[in-house]
């Protein structure tokens, strides 16, 4: 006992001193930037070089803090491809762990995310709308966003992320609960060539890529990728299992609690992009196999099991200007998602599941500038789940159902100072009927720089296919189960201090209703059910600063007080969250760090138990241009090697799983121009 | 805790800015000296070219650096205007970044004049502005809309029109 909190007092001096380090150099270089204004290099030589010769020469952008283009009256955070690159982001939820107020809890085979209050382990990632590109990612089944090694995107490939909490989100639809996250994908041009990636990590990790991308002579934008992982992954140690309870010989039953050779993964990505005056055709593929260490549902431990989710979509996309005032944007998709689980039961033994979704849809939006002082956005939109199908060995069903959406948005300035902002969405569905979800949002600015948004909303999650129909020997369907409900209110203040700081805060109050709970009834079979309340009061805050010099911070900070329907703190909601990112270029611009801060406080497991908090610190080291064509970068995951502990599911034994201490990652890329 | 010495040496080598590519203010402030140089104004216009920046102006330095700059026999005047209502006066105007919820006004108010608008915003080109700015592969690189330089009476030279990324 003495011992550890010896080195935990010993990792907080050391931390305490890495912070002021930072502090140090920070300064250091903000004053070097100012002594490096001066002796700035005579732009009169400029003007003498014909427009010819200017068009040709390398530029380096003036740095600028992105600006949201989500149509939403809500306090945008965004992370472009700069920082996944500058911190060393592997996966959607790297990304979205960094953003104020998220978190991704891992099951110990699919990663998840909760914030506002949202985030019961085994929810998967099914209230938030992930969207790449304009298309709604969540599969038909489990509306799950996949945001781990099993996510449709290579990071590489991102342009830029923005995350929209909060009922700003209202025209975007179903899932949205507590808000959407809008990818949006690079271009063929920004890759100008052929680019071939490998990546090795810990656990015997291993990943390539290769990307094409090029902007052809016709004017056509045309990108395509391919890459495959694999990981060998970790023996983990589940004290939970360590035990001889079930009578059963220990050593072959549960083998001292240790799941070995049961964290392979395995996932082949394809994503290609063809953009042709105005007319985007798409395309993602992934099929991502996991075995499943936990032993979760039932089955048996340390035998064979494995989570294998594969998902593709096509879609394509037109942009037009109709008249000098109307925009139009439609689309048409198709999606597929097929779950391959397959478990070692105790009583029947090996057994596979094999659940396939197909859906297809459309939708236009129309954005209408007749007014001076107003700005219309309206469309429809249609889906069809037509196939939903359940296959395991319980036996097989399937089902299907449809949605067919009218959503309008209307922003009036009322003065140059205050803006209106009221929109809705109607959502007829076949399977729980109609709905209106509404929004309304005063937006003044007292002055240029300082912007006020106060609103009020009313979003619904249409319960997934699987909380509907899906059923078995233990759990019966429930063909009326409804939606689930939240009301938002939310105070949002933005100070644009120069076009270089941002600050940001927000105030919110969810109130939620219809809860889908899972529940055990009077036969002993368990169904899902809508029950309960739920409310969640948060405050969150932002600063984005970023420096002529290249430096670039973004910190957050986060509170919220999440209680369950049964009164008490919601399980897996911590109540503070701290968020801390600062990159800087060094050795002459020659390579770019990353240092990241996670801090998490504890947060309330199934068991009623508390898994205590933590901070965890990355840090990355990435090349900022490419020497003859190559580029690397090296990261080290939670740096200090911490042992933390993630909330588990109800569906499993144990109460909370460990987590990764300190693993490295290096990626290393060469482009053929 | 081993490698602490190290990483904590590597952060305080920190930052320091040798870029050998050009600023992009300066290159912007470049542009737009070359865009008047390329632009032919009504024959009313006197010996005065007055580039005026709105408000919020992100490259102060660089615009003093052409202030006083001879183009085609008239002598360039950078003038920082506070209000809109002065627009009509410009034969350039710039519109930064933060100028963007303005611009219908400002258009609205310019209504037509010789002014040859000039934006940071490659997504303003429909909305009336003529020529828009935008970074792409480390290169500047500008679009023009040609649809408002002719309700205007002005008269950009081909060779302007033909290094334009893309022309509307």
């Amino acid at each position: 006992m003495y011992l550890l909190i010896k080195r935990n007092f010993r990792l907080q001096t050391a931390l305490i001193r890495f912070m002021a380090l930072i502090t140090v150099s920070l300064l250091l270089s903000t004053g070097q930037a100012q002594a490096e204004a001066g002796k700035a290099s005579n732009p009169s030589n400029l003007i003498t070089l014909p427009l010819e010769q200017l068009l040709d020469m390398d530029v380096a952008p003036a740095s600028k803090i992105a600006r949201q283009i989500t149509d939403a009256p809500s306090a945008v955070s965004i992370v472009t491809s700069d920082d996944i690159r500058a911190y060393g982001y592997r996966t959607l939820a790297d990304i979205f762990n960094s953003l104020p107020g998220l978190y991704t809890p891992y099951d110990g085979s699919v990663l998840t995310m909760g914030g506002r209050g949202f985030g019961r382990p085994g929810d998967y990632t099914g209230r938030v709308l992930l969207m790449i590109d304009g298309y709604a990612t969540n599969d038909g089944l489990y509306d799950e966003a996949y945001i781990g090694n099993d996510g449709l995107l290579d990071v590489e490939l991102i342009e830029r992320v923005e995350y929209v909490p909060g009922s700003g989100s209202v025209i975007y639809g179903n899932n949205a609960f507590f808000g959407i996250i809008n990818i949006i994908t690079k271009n063929g041009s920004d890759f100008n060539g052929t680019q071939v990636a490998g990546e090795v990590a810990s656990h015997g990790g291993k990943k390539g890529r290769v990307t094409y991308g090029r902007q052809l002579d016709n004017g056509a934008n045309v990108l395509l990728s391919l890459s495959i992982l694999n990981n060998d992954g970790r023996n983990y140690y589940y004290p939970a299992f360590n035990n001889n309870a079930s009578g059963q010989n220990p050593n072959f039953a549960t083998n001292h609690g240790v799941a070995s050779n049961l964290d392979f993964d395995r996932a082949p990505r394809v994503f290609g992009k063809v953009e042709f005056e105005g007319w985007t055709a798409e395309g993602g593929y992934v099929s991502r196999k996991h075995d499943n260490p936990t032993g979760n549902y039932g089955s048996l431990f340390n035998a064979l099991t494995w989570d294998w989710d594969t998902n593709g979509y096509l879609s394509l996309k037109n942009d037009s200007v109709l008249s000098p005032k109307l925009k139009a944007s439609s689309q048409l998709y198709y999606g597929y998602y097929l779950d391959r689980t397959a478990i070692t039961y105790p009583a029947i033994g090996f057994a596979h599941e094999h659940n396939r979704a197909q859906w297809a849809g459309g939708d236009v939006k129309f954005v209408g500038d007749w007014f001076d002082h107003q700005k219309l956005v309206f469309g429809a939109e249609y889906r069809n789940d037509f196939e939903i199908s359940f296959h395991n060995n319980f036996g097989a069903s399937q089902f299907s159902r449809t949605v067919a959406s009218l959503y309008g948005q209307d922003e009036i300035s009322l003065t140059d100072q205050l803006k209106f902002n009221a929109g809705g969405r109607y959502d007829q569905s076949s399977s729980t009927g109609g709905h209106l979800s509404p929004r309304v949002a005063l937006i003044y600015n007292p002055f240029l720089q300082t912007t006020i948004m106060a609103s009020y909303g009313s979003i619904y999650r249409q319960p997934s296919a699987y909380e509907q129909f899906y059923h078995d020997a233990t759990a019966i369907s429930n063909p009326n189960l409804g939606p689930e409900y939240v009301t938002t209110t939310e105070l949002v203040v933005q100070q644009q201090f120069s076009r270089n700081m941002r600050l940001s805060g927000s105030l919110y109050h969810y109130q939620a209703r219809d809860l889908i709970t899972n529940v055990t009834l009077p036969s002993g079979m368990t169904g899902n059910i809508n029950a309960g309340k739920s409310h969640t009061n948060g405050l969150e805050l932002s600063l984005e600063r970023i420096w002529d010099n290249g430096v670039r911070l973004h910190a957050s900070y986060a509170h919220q007080i999440a209680i369950s329907p049964q009164g008490v703190d919601m399980v897996n909601s911590p109540d503070d969250l701290g968020k801390f990112n600062l990159s800087f270029p060094m050795l002459q611009n020659s390579v770019r760090t990353g240092f990241e801060l996670q801090a998490t406080s504890s947060s309330v497991t199934e068991l009623r138990n508390t898994a205590a908090g933590h901070t965890i610190a990355n840090l990355t080291f990435s090349s900022d241009k490419s020497y003859n064509g190559f580029r690397a970068a090296f990261s080290v995951r939670n740096l200090f090697d911490r042992q933390y502990v993630t909330v588990a599911p109800a569906y499993m034994v144990q109460d909370t799983l460990p987590m990764e201490g300190r693993n490295v990652w290096l990626e290393v890329d060469y482009t053929f121009k | 805790m081993r490698f602490m010495p190290w990483l904590l040496s590597g952060l305080l080598l920190a930052p320091l800015c040798h870029a050998d590519p050009v600023p992009e203010g300066k290159m912007k402030v470049a542009f737009l000296y070359n865009f008047g140089l390329l632009t032919e104004w009504p024959a009313s216009t006197g010996s005065t070219l007055r580039l005026c920046v709105l408000s919020q102006d992100p490259f102060a330095e660089s615009m003093n650096d052409i202030d006083g700059q001879e183009v085609n026999g008239r002598k360039l005047q950078i003038v920082r205007l506070s209000s809109t209502t002065e627009v009509k006066a410009c034969q350039i105007l710039y519109l930064g970044e933060a100028e963007t919820p303005r611009v219908k006004s400002i258009l609205n108010t310019l209504n037509d004049a010789p002014v040859l608008t000039v934006s940071d915003d490659a997504n303003l080109a429909k909305s009336g502005i003529m020529i828009s700015m935008f970074m792409t592969n480390r290169r500047l690189v500008f679009n023009v809309n040609t649809n408002p330089v002719k309700r205007s009476g002005l008269t950009l030279s081909s060779r302007l029109l033909r290094l334009a990324k893309n022309v509307d």
